[in-house]
């Protein structure tokens, strides 16, 4: 059966940001007592595995790089319906920027799924942002990538129809074969988590597979591998500004929605 | 003693907060303007998993048991307690009939129930009163093929939205001339069969509480639930391990509901140039809130453990319902007090769950009743 492979990203969960600092000797963001959840984007990304593997018989592989702790992010992506899922976690690892990350996955999928017909992810994470994840894979595993992707669509899970939203206009793409797709919220709504799922998912493989386990090369990966340093992480200041207009109502009225007009508010 | 969650567990409980979420909190507004069920949630119940929990693999349920439903029924009633209270009393209806049920009765009804076919009632309150089940005046008399009923029940959970229902009436008088009872697994389609009134209630708005009205109402010989005589057997088992422990979750569930409300208030609301957090007669409230709510739920907990370990648990059942529903009307009280006058306005949440409160404390059995249980208990064991 052709398969899926899907890149999963545990992150802190968005809904408790608030809660979240930065350490000021260190500029690491401490993210104690904060429960990891699965990349928003990445749950959409595996709903398009499932669909195929709903429709098409589709096997669904789950990829994750990410610390020990983590594996229940992968248990909920196991519940969800994905078959199996693989978890690359060593402290060589830690400290990876995207393209030591990329390299890393693209290694897991290489060695666990090399028969893959399609890798899915999110479009970006929430936490990271940078985008640069997917279209990496795609070169390390020498295959095409789509990104920005809203729809998928196919008649016989082999010939898919991709668009690509670029805010101003749509591509619209047909490939056949190995691809790398990331995908935005509009392709899908993921589906829940049922307790059926919980149950059959404590008898999927989950595997924790160490550097030496992917046979990386040493000088490629984790921090010292990452061509990319963080110089300096802050949280941004953001302050209101406060203007008192004067004058008769009606013309402090007009001077306020031309304001508004200008800051393109209206 | 390890007081973890499982992984399971953990998981069990954010996909159901996320359920709850996406499925529950949109029609929130709707039942409480109409006080109607929302009939399609019953099938997504089903989907989930909700409606299975205490039913075994084998008649489509999933098993899970007591322990998982008790943090299933908190994360619904965090978003919705009038759904809490249909899942929990549907359990009621499950339950007894695995228990007791012939073969025949499981495979008939029990898939049905777990798929969100409709949802279960369990009905033992009438007009004369709960609590005194002797007081029970609905009766079943043997007819040819037939048990023929006649009587009336009210308060019946799910009333209007149930195909299938376990009621009790009285079959007779025991060899010590003291009334009997015995069980019934009654379908609405049954000829004599009616529901009466629907209630008006000032909380768990959405669900519905009605009566049920028998009236020479034919009960197939194979619907009798477990033997002739068994009915309070059955009745209060049912009440003591389900029921009870279905109230404590729901009663924790106000609590954190309360809980976390409260805390998003003071932590946004400024008075005197500052959150209302930083004040310590509010933290004082927060502090007694958040005291409350892990008390009930870790009995809650406790209680729930026990039953999946086949451990007598009436007592810690009625021990947990008592506390969590007595401390769901102080969470929510206390609640409102830190949301002044906030509280009043239908937009706030903490009134519904202080109306929600009031009503699940004399659900299940009056506190009043719990304490005659539970003092009988202190004064025999300590």
């Amino acid at each position: 059966m052709p398969e899926a492979v899907v890149c999963v990203k545990p992150i802190p969960d968005p809904k408790h940001w608030d809660r979240l600092s930065l350490d000021p000797k260190t500029g690491v963001l401490r993210r104690e007592g904060i429960p990891t959840v699965i990349n928003p984007l990445d749950k959409h990304a595996l709903e398009v595995a499932l669909q195929l593997k709903d429709n098409f018989g589709w096997e669904v592989t789950v990829v994750s790089m990410a610390p020990p702790e983590t594996t229940q992010t992968l248990k909920e992506a196991l519940a969800m319906g994905a078959d199996r899922a693989y978890l690359a976690s060593d402290r060589l690892l830690a400290g990876a920027d995207t393209l030591a990350t990329a390299y890393t996955l693209a290694g897991l999928i290489k060695k666990k799924a090399p028969n893959f017909q399609m890798v899915l992810c999110g479009n970006m994470s929430l936490d990271g942002s940078t985008s640069q994840v997917a279209p990496q894979i795609a070169h390390y595993l020498g295959v095409p990538h789509i990104t920005h992707v809203s729809k998928v669509e196919t008649e016989d899970g082999s010939k898919f129809r991709v668009t690509m939203d670029l805010k101003l206009a749509q591509l619209v793409l047909e490939h056949q074969g190995p691809m790398v797709l990331a995908v935005t919220k509009e392709v899908n709504l993921p589906r829940l988590v049922n307790i059926m799922g919980i149950l059959a998912a404590e008898s999927k493989p989950l595997e924790v597979l160490s550097a030496a386990d992917l046979e990386l090369d040493p000088s490629r990966i984790g921090q010292e591998g990452s061509p990319t340093r963080v110089r300096n992480l802050f949280m941004p200041e953001i302050k209101r500004r406060r203007e008192i207009l004067k004058g008769e109502p009606e013309e402090v009225a007009e001077e306020l929605v031309n304001r508004l007009h200008q800051a393109g508010m209206l | 003693m390890d007081f973890r969650l499982s992984e399971r567990e953990e998981l069990l409980r954010k996909s159901i907060a996320e359920f709850a979420q996406r499925e529950v909190a949109p029609l929130v507004e709707e039942m409480e303007k109409t006080g109607e069920f929302p009939r399609p949630l019953i099938k997504k119940m089903g989907d989930i998993g909700l409606l299975g929990l205490v039913t075994s693999p084998q008649y489509g349920g999933n098993g899970m048991g007591f322990l998982a439903r008790a943090i299933a029924i908190e994360e619904i009633s965090k978003v919705s307690a009038a759904v809490g209270i249909a899942l929990q009393v549907h359990h009621m209806a499950c339950w007894p009939i695995e228990t007791w049920g012939t073969e025949e009765q499981k495979k008939k009804y029990l898939p049905r129930l777990a798929k969100g076919e409709t949802l279960g009632v369990c009905s033992i309150t009438e007009p004369s009163g709960g609590s005194d089940v002797f007081g029970m005046q609905t009766t079943a008399r043997e007819e040819g093929d037939y048990w023929v009923i006649n009587g009336r029940k009210c308060f019946a959970t799910n009333s209007h939205v149930s195909d299938i229902m376990v009621i009790v009436a009285r079959t007779g008088e025991d060899a010590k001339g003291r009334p009997a009872f015995s069980a019934f697994i009654v379908e609405s389609s049954f000829e004599g069969f009616s529901l009466g009134r629907e209630e008006n209630k000032m909380g768990f708005r959405g669900a519905f509480s009605g009566e049920l009205v028998f009236q020479d109402c034919k009960v197939p010989k194979e619907n009798l639930l477990g033997k002739v005589g068994e009915g309070l057997k059955i009745a209060l088992a049912t009440v003591n391990r389900v029921g009870r422990p279905g109230m404590a979750s729901i009663g924790v569930g106000l609590c954190y509901a309360s809980l976390e409300e409260a805390a998003k208030f003071a932590r946004e609301r400024v008075l005197y140039g500052k959150p209302i957090s930083n004040l310590q007669a509010i933290q004082f409230l927060l502090a007694d809130i958040y005291a409350l709510a892990e008390a009930a739920r870790l009995l809650n907990y406790r209680a729930n453990w026990m039953m999946d370990q086949g451990l007598p648990c009436d007592t810690e059942m009625t021990l947990a319902k008592y506390v969590a529903t007595e401390n769901a009307f102080q969470c929510a009280r206390m609640a409102c007090d830190i949301h002044g006058g906030y509280s009043c306005i239908l937009e706030y949440p903490v009134q519904r769950y202080l109306r929600d409160a009031w009503v699940s404390i004399p659900s299940g059995g009056t506190s009043q009743v719990a304490k005659v249980v539970l003092g009988r208990h202190a004064v025999k064991n300590f």
